[in-house]
Parts: structure tokens; sequence; C-alpha cells
């Protein structure tokens, strides 16, 4: 550690429109434009939720509208198979990668991270600036696939193999599209990468006089665990997509094995292995699962204590506890591929371990209900945002206790029961925590508050409607019904289960509706809102003793000194019932 | 070169040789090179998996020249690690730092023609799964060698101007000998575990 703010991570203020908005070093304008970047993504991403949900339920109905804005893909207004299973594999990639690998980490530890610790910008401000627009070129290029011959790819946002490795011989979108699939990832992973470079460096390297390693507010322990991860975990989905793209161009053979025959035409490839992409794309799939999902932890961690006016129960317990969920997340991709036709002796042990998470994140649970306990709760949006994450967690995660035992996964696999246990615990449980996040630190952010009775709508409507949507869709996979089908019309066994989808989708519709109430709530309160206070929330962290929005240089020429943890409130004896971590200090 | 001078005499050294206010350039390198470290493990585990299943695996036997070009490469590494050590003496800092940039440059070059000896043997990289590892990696390497080889020029031009700071030359110095390393462990793959 050092022993002050370090001057390298000083630059000019930008006098400029283009140096100061759109090619900007500073950390707060890349966090905010990792954030737009993920609020235009995940507005895209439920526009094709909506496909995805139109044609399970009426699938060979017309709509005239598809034809007029998909002739290829929905030619007399009927979607065909191909464009679903193409909706199907847009709606994951820009879910997984554009929202939630961006907001949580590019979007809010860009901003924040450095401020928690007493430093004036992160490690390396150009090449943060050169990672977001690696990430702005990887979505360009992903959106490319909808604009070139046979549109987007259909291999699912997993791109397995050898559907993936053909080319367009093996059905529309799997030419142009799937190359601009791989390269975005590809772009999409250099980009991380440097990120998390910068995250390491900076949390290692720039904290403030004081501020130890235990003294970091835990939205930082997570961004620092998040940003281990992806530097292990993106490296690897490089080296897969590039001999994927080897394949497909340049005629090598990793992944396609010999003898195939697609579209009666033998494929000239042999020896290759589908597995090996399997392997190499879990061994990045899981850690992103995490990556995902930590961030979240770590601001409803700090977000259940502010709100509840006590420490955050068993600090140290949850650090070792996300470190924990990240080691082990390395040693567990195999319960993806347990009906891969591996050894049941390497899924006992891919089992083992999996189930072994199950004690850090319990840890973690306890430790937020242990907060909350006795606390003076107050319900402000964010508040309900990360109750509501901590109950996602819980039930998407009691999901993953049956399908890390290979004899249910077997039964379960390939249906709804897994749809609805990572659309849960990754996917709405780690929105929750962007949500979370953007109505704890908008006041920060932008100066002003958010309003909080639409807050509270958009609370309600959405946790109930994503409850709604996806604790049904467990029913449907015991039942036994498959995913990624694009038309159930033909198995008399599944009409049964029509109401129910129905049901989802209305459900469906009414959560994503909801969700303009708070883009409406985002932009109003971003001109009109309540003007913000220093500290709205009475809050301890460094963040919070800075104006709103923070200067160019955060602390300007002042040398903190940390003498305090992060999570001191209610401590007897003190006026004020919450200790502000640099309180003390000899200015 | 006065200035120059100046410039990289004024680091205050810690005890471990690194000046205390750039840490952060120490840190940011070994994690960039963990980073790189797993690229490389991703393709060393494909190759380890590829080559145990295909029947179809032929291992090819590697041209003579590449020897040559790993000895360039070492002497390469060995004359920037020269540089680095005489940062106080500018003109034989000066010198050594130009015979590795040299270097780094012929030993692409020479891996240019091992290229071009195995197209003319009729091996390319889709001709069987070995040669496509082999074109792989040395393609791979050989970019992340060129990066190094555009910041040395880059780093140059500093020099020249004055501008090079001691910090610049010790990252260089760790980049280039860990791609030195990693070229050693690729070698031994493909003669060892081939």
């Amino acid at each position: 550690m050092v022993d002050s703010v370090h001057p390298h991570a000083v630059h000019e203020p930008p006098s400029g429109f283009i140096s100061k908005y759109i090619f900007s070093k500073d950390h707060k304008v890349i966090g905010i434009q990792y954030y737009l970047l993920a609020l235009f993504s995940v507005f895209v991403g439920m526009a094709l939720s909506v496909l995805i949900r139109i044609n399970l339920v009426w699938a060979g109905t017309e709509f005239s509208i598809l034809e007029t804005l998909f002739p290829e893909g929905a030619p007399g207004g009927v979607m065909t198979p191909e464009f679903y299973l193409a909706m199907l594999t847009m709606h994951g990639t820009m879910m997984v990668f554009m929202v939630l690998t961006t907001a949580p980490q590019g979007g809010f530890g860009n901003y924040f991270l450095p401020i928690q610790i007493g430093a004036r910008d992160m490690a390396f401000p150009t090449l943060n600036m050169l990672s977001f627009w690696l990430t702005f070129v990887s979505l360009v290029v992903l959106l490319g696939a909808f604009f070139v011959a046979g549109g987007p790819p259909i291999s699912g946002w997993t791109a397995y193999a050898p559907l993936s490795a053909l080319g367009e011989i093996a059905g529309p979108g799997l030419g142009r599209g799937q190359d601009l699939w791989i390269i975005s990832i590809a772009i999409f992973c250099i980009a991380s990468l440097l990120g998390a470079l910068n995250f390491i460096t900076t949390v290692l390297d720039l904290r403030a006089k004081g501020m130890t390693l235990m003294r970091m507010p835990l939205p930082t322990w997570s961004w620092f665990v998040t940003a281990i991860l992806g530097l292990l975990a993106f490296g690897v989905l490089l080296s897969a997509g590039v001999l994927l793209l080897l394949d497909r161009l340049a005629g090598t053979s990793f992944f396609i094995p010999g003898g195939l025959v697609v579209s009666d035409q033998l494929i000239d490839h042999k020896g290759g292995s589908p597995l090996l992409w399997q392997h190499l794309f879990w061994f990045f799939g899981h850690p992103e699962v995490y990556i995902a999902i930590l961030p979240a932890m770590g601001v409803t961690s700090q977000v259940l204590s502010v709100f509840s006016r006590k420490a955050i129960f068993g600090y140290r317990a949850m650090v070792y506890s996300m470190f924990a969920i990240g080691i082990l997340g390395f040693m567990v991709w195999g319960h993806h591929m347990f009906m891969s036709g591996m050894s049941p002796y390497s899924a006992i042990l891919f089992s083992l371990v999996t189930t072994a998470i199950a004690v850090p994140s319990a840890i973690k649970t306890f430790n937020w209900l242990g907060t909350l306990w006795g606390g003076k709760i107050q319900f402000d949006s964010p508040m309900l945002f990360s109750i509501g994450f901590v109950s996602l967690f819980v039930s998407g995660g009691l999901g993953g206790l049956f399908l890390n035992q290979p004899a249910t996964d077997i039964y379960l696999h390939d249906g709804y029961f897994v749809v609805a246990h990572f659309h849960l615990v990754m996917g709405v449980a780690s929105i929750f925590g962007i949500f979370t996040a953007t109505y704890y630190w908008f006041p920060k952010m932008f100066g002003r508050q958010m309003n909080e009775n639409l807050g509270k709508i958009h609370f309600w409507f959405t946790f109930i409607g994503v409850n709604t949507i996806f604790m049904p869709m467990h029913f449907l996979g015991i039942a036994g019904h498959p995913r990624r089908y694009a038309d159930l019309s033909g198995f008399n066994f599944l009409a049964e289960m029509w109401p129910l989808h129905l049901f989802i989708s209305i459900a469906a519709f009414i959560t994503i509706t909801a969700q303009f109430v708070f883009l409406f709530n985002f932009f109003w309160s971003l001109f009109r809102g309540r003007n913000a206070a220093m500290n709205p929330w009475n809050a301890t962290t460094l963040e919070w003793e800075i104006p709103s929005p923070p200067p160019h240089d955060n602390f300007g020429d002042r040398q903190l000194t940390v003498c305090h943890g992060p999570y001191e409130y209610s401590v007897p004896g003190r006026e004020r019932d919450f200790v502000m971590q640099t309180e003390g200090e000899q200015e | 070169m006065g200035t120059l001078a100046r410039t990289l005499s004024t680091n205050q050294q810690t005890g471990n040789g690194f000046p205390t206010d750039q840490r952060h350039c120490y840190t940011g390198i070994m994690v960039g090179l963990c980073g790189i470290l797993m690229v490389f493990t991703g393709f060393t585990s494909a190759y380890l998996v590829r080559r145990g299943i295909g029947a179809d695996w032929q291992s090819i036997s590697l041209p003579s020249l590449i020897w040559v070009n790993t000895l360039i490469l070492l002497i390469s590494s060995l004359c920037l690690e020269y540089a680095r050590r005489s940062v106080q003496n500018i003109p034989v800092l000066w010198r050594w730092w130009i015979t590795a940039t040299a270097l780094g440059l012929t030993f692409l070059f020479g891996q240019g023609i091992v290229w071009k000896q195995l197209w003319e043997t009729g091996l390319f990289l889709s001709s069987n799964p070995s040669s496509s590892f082999f074109y792989l990696f040395t393609a791979t390497h050989g970019i992340h060698l060129l990066g190094g080889i555009v910041a040395l020029l880059g780093m140059t031009l500093k020099l020249y101007k004055g501008r090079l700071h001691q910090v610049h030359v010790n990252v260089m110095a760790i980049y280039w000998h860990f791609m030195d390393g990693l070229w050693i462990f690729l070698l031994l793959l493909f003669v060892v575990g081939r």
C-alpha cells in the first residue's frame, strides 16, 4: 500500500466535448458510458424476449408487423423456427455479455471503485477508455449480425460446436452472422481483460493511507474478486473463440469431428471434438455466473447495512466467502456437461464441488439476514431491491441443488427447469443488484434523487413479475417440457402446458412494461429530480464525503487518511448513528 | 542525452529495486501477463486434448532454423537485461536497447522463414491438427512479440527524446523475458509433447 493518492492517476480536466464525454479517461464518465451501453442492451434484450414469448404462445399465428420488421425471419408474419433460435441466441448473448457483465463491473465498478478506496482515478486511465470503446465496438459487431445475409446465429449463447463451427451449410445465421458473433465475443474478451487488469492494479496499489484491505467496502471487494475471475476466465474464452473461428474460416478441425453429414453433404473435417469446445466454454461460462452476480452481492451487503443502520454481520466471512465462491467457481464447469457422456466418477467430483458452493453462499445469505435482524430497517427503493436480490438468490439458488446432482440433472437438463434456475439466480438476481446500485448511487452520480414512489412501484411490479414468470417454469421443467423448441404444437403432452405458457407470457409483458417506469424515473430524475445532498443515506464510505456529482479529481488536493471500517453504524456513545471512514483523521 | 540521464536517475529506489511511486506499473504488467498466460493455457489444454483424441494427429518435424531463432530470442532477452542494468550509463543502455530490438525483429523474420519452409514441404494450417497448432502457437506468440517490438520502438523514441523513465525499461524487460520463457515452453510442447 502507498502513502498517498498517486499523482500518476491524475490527468488534467478535459476541456472539449469529445475529450470530456466521448473519449474520456475519467473513470466516472467511463462508468456512465458502460451503464448507458448496458441500459441500451437490456432493452434490446427485453424486446427479443418479447418475440420469444410471443412465438412460444402463438407459434404459427400471423402478425403482419413481424413481416414488416423481419421480412426474412417472419415471412407472411409467421416466425420461422430458425428466426426463433436466432432471437434466443441474441437475447442470451446481449443479456449475459452486454448487460450482466458490463453494468455491475464496468459501470458501477468503474465509477465507484477508485472513489471507495480514496484514489483519483483508475491505475491506467487510457487503458480504461480503450476498454470501454472495445466493448462498444464489440456491441456494434454483435448487432451487425442482424444485418448480414442469413441474420444472427442460431447456435445459442453457448455457441455449441459443431453447429457453430460448420458455416452456413448448417443453417441460416451460421455463416456471416456466426462469424460476427465470434469476433464480437473475442473483442469483448480483450476489453474485459484490460478492464480486469485496471481493477486489480487499482485495488492493490492505489488505496489511500489507512485504507487497509479489511477496511475496504464490500462492493470494492466484490469488484476486485470479479476482476480476478474475469482475468482468469476471459483469456480462455478468447482462446476458444480463436479456435472456433479457425475451424470456420481456415479449415482446421479443432471442434469438428470426422464423418459429419450435413444437408446431405459430407463435411471435409476430421478428428475434432465438440466436447473440447464445451470444456473451454464452460471453464469460462461458470465463473461468468459469478462475474455477473458477485458485484450484486457486494452492493447488496452495502445497502443492507446502510438501510438497517447496522454493521454488516460477519464482514470478514463475507470477504472470504466471496473468494471461496470465486475459487470453487473454477472447479465446477463439468456440471454443465453431465449429459455429455463424461465418466460418472468425474461427474461425482464436479457434483461435490458444486454442492460445496452452497457453503459460502449460505454464509453470505445468513449474514445478510443477520444484518437485517434487529436493525432499524428503512424500506427505501435501494433496500427493497437488495432484499429482493437476497430472495431471488435463495429461490434461484435452491434450484441449483437439483441440477448439481447428475441423476436429477439428466432428466431436468434440457428443459425449462434449467431456464427457470439460471434466469432467477444469474439473470434476475444480478439485475436486482444493478437496480439496487442504481437507486443507491444515483444521487451521487447525478446530484439528484430518483423518485421514491416510482421506485417502489417499479420494485413491486418487477419482484412479483419475475417470480410469476420464472417460478412456473420450474413446473414446466419437472413436467418434462423441453427448452429451445420453437413450436410446441406438434407434441400432445405439451398442449396441456399451453395455459401456463400463456400465463408466463402475460406476466413477462407486464413486467417488461414496468421497466418503462424505471426508464422514465431515470431520465426524469436526471433533469427534474430533487437535488441530492452530499450524503443522503447517512452512509460511511468515502464516496459520501465528496460533492454529488463528484469533481473531476474526486478528492482534489486532500490527502485522505482512513481511520475506520466501512460499516460503523449505531456505534454507542456517538452523536450520530454512523462514523465516516475518515472521521478523526489529522488534517 | 543530458536530459535523458537526469530522467533516468531521478527515481528513488526501494529495497526490491523498483521505484515506489510507479509500483502500479509492475503490478499492471504482472496482472497483464496472467491474462496472456490464460490465453495460452486455453490453447495448451486444447492441444493436449486434441492430441489425445485424434487418430489424424501427425507430428511435424520442426525446421532446424527454429533453434537458431530460439537462440536469437534468448540473446535478445539477455541484451534487454543488460540494457535494464545500464540505466545509469545512457550510451551503453542505448546500445543494448537497439540490439535487443533488432534481434527481436530478426526472430520474427526467422519465424516467417520457418513458416515458408513448412509451406514448401506442404504443411499448411489445415493440413493436420499438429500443424494447425504449430501455426496457431507461433502466430499468437509472434503477435505478442510484435506488440513488444512496437513498444520497444516507441520507447526508443522516448529514449531519443530523453523522456524514458526507468519504470518503462523495467516493465519492458519483464514482458520480454516472459515472451522468452513462453517461447521455450511452446518449443518444449512441440518437441516433448508432440
